[in-house]
């Protein structure tokens, strides 16, 4: 699961790398900190609340640049943090 | 509905679809195979659920990508004036967009995507919708590139404004009416 946090955190540093994107709506050092912040505390406690506003802003960060290659892998891998996280918290409760 | 797993919904013949969205965005993509397999190609249709403005997002294995604004009338009217070598950001919509950005006032743009859709649904469902672009192509969309080119800026203006109004008089109200009776029928029966 946290292989996918991972890959978003490259990704991140991908594009901090270039000025190719368009981060107008974006502030892409809090997006990177969130997603640090989600791996460092992940076996402690899961904000929920926190998951969903990162996915926000994925998407914003996605359809802003024309779901380009790049951001389009972050919100794949985003999307199959969330799936897993679900699939998680399932197997918890019961 | 295919099964769910991390890439999204897998189908039968191996595509993958998936929503995603936020409070005014929605997007559905649809992915020719695993996203997560490189060189895939995707289409992603968005809508914008405040204002009703769309765009489509193709992405080709090639890396290619293409964007097409699904809910102006003059994007529409260029798309079928080229057919299959229709461009998103050919010259004829750079210079509109240009035009837009720079001289058209925020209410007429505003106007503009309020009733745009409509007028493209209403000319989608006409018998004769080509020969109907063909017309905006030849007296909207390639006048006013001329007048813009030549710097007669208010003509482009005025034919800009009156092919709007024209359009919601002509077109768009009557195509509002007849779907408020369906309704209405619809309704009382």
């Amino acid at each position: 699961m946290l292989e996918h946090l991972e890959n978003i955190i490259n990704d991140i540093a991908l594009i901090k790398k270039t000025n190719k994107y368009n981060l107008e709506h974006i502030d892409i050092t809090f997006l990177e900190n969130c997603i640090v912040e989600l791996k460092m505390k992940f076996e402690e406690k899961i904000d929920l609340e926190k998951v969903k506003m990162i996915s926000k802003i994925i998407y914003q960060l996605n359809i802003d640049n024309t779901f380009s290659e790049l951001t389009d892998h972050i919100s794949n891998e985003f999307y199959a943090f969330e799936f897993m996280l679900e699939q998680k918290i399932k197997e918890e409760k019961f | 509905m295919g099964e769910k797993n991390k890439y999204g919904y897998k189908h039968n013949d191996g595509h993958y679809s998936k929503m995603t969205g936020n409070e005014t965005n929605s997007s559905y993509s649809i992915y020719d195979k695993n996203p997560s397999e490189k060189n895939h190609s995707a289409i992603h249709i968005n809508i914008n659920t405040n204002n009703g403005k769309g765009s489509i997002v193709e992405h080709g294995s090639d890396g290619k990508t293409t964007k097409t604004d699904t809910s102006c009338y003059l994007t529409s009217a260029c798309m079928r004036h080229f057919k299959n070598q229709f461009d998103d950001n050919c010259y004829e919509l750079r210079i509109l967009r240009w035009f837009r950005d720079n001289f058209v006032s925020k209410e007429d743009i505003e106007h503009y995507y309020e009733i745009a859709p409509t007028i493209v649904e209403a000319i989608n469902k006409e018998e004769k919708s080509n020969l109907i672009y063909d017309y905006i192509y030849d007296n909207v969309v390639d006048y006013c590139v001329a007048q813009i080119e030549n710097g007669n800026y208010d003509e482009a203006y005025a034919r800009y404004k009156n092919s709007i109004l024209c359009f919601e008089e002509s077109i768009a109200k009557p195509f509002l009416e007849q779907k408020f009776v369906k309704t209405l029928k619809r309704v009382r029966a």
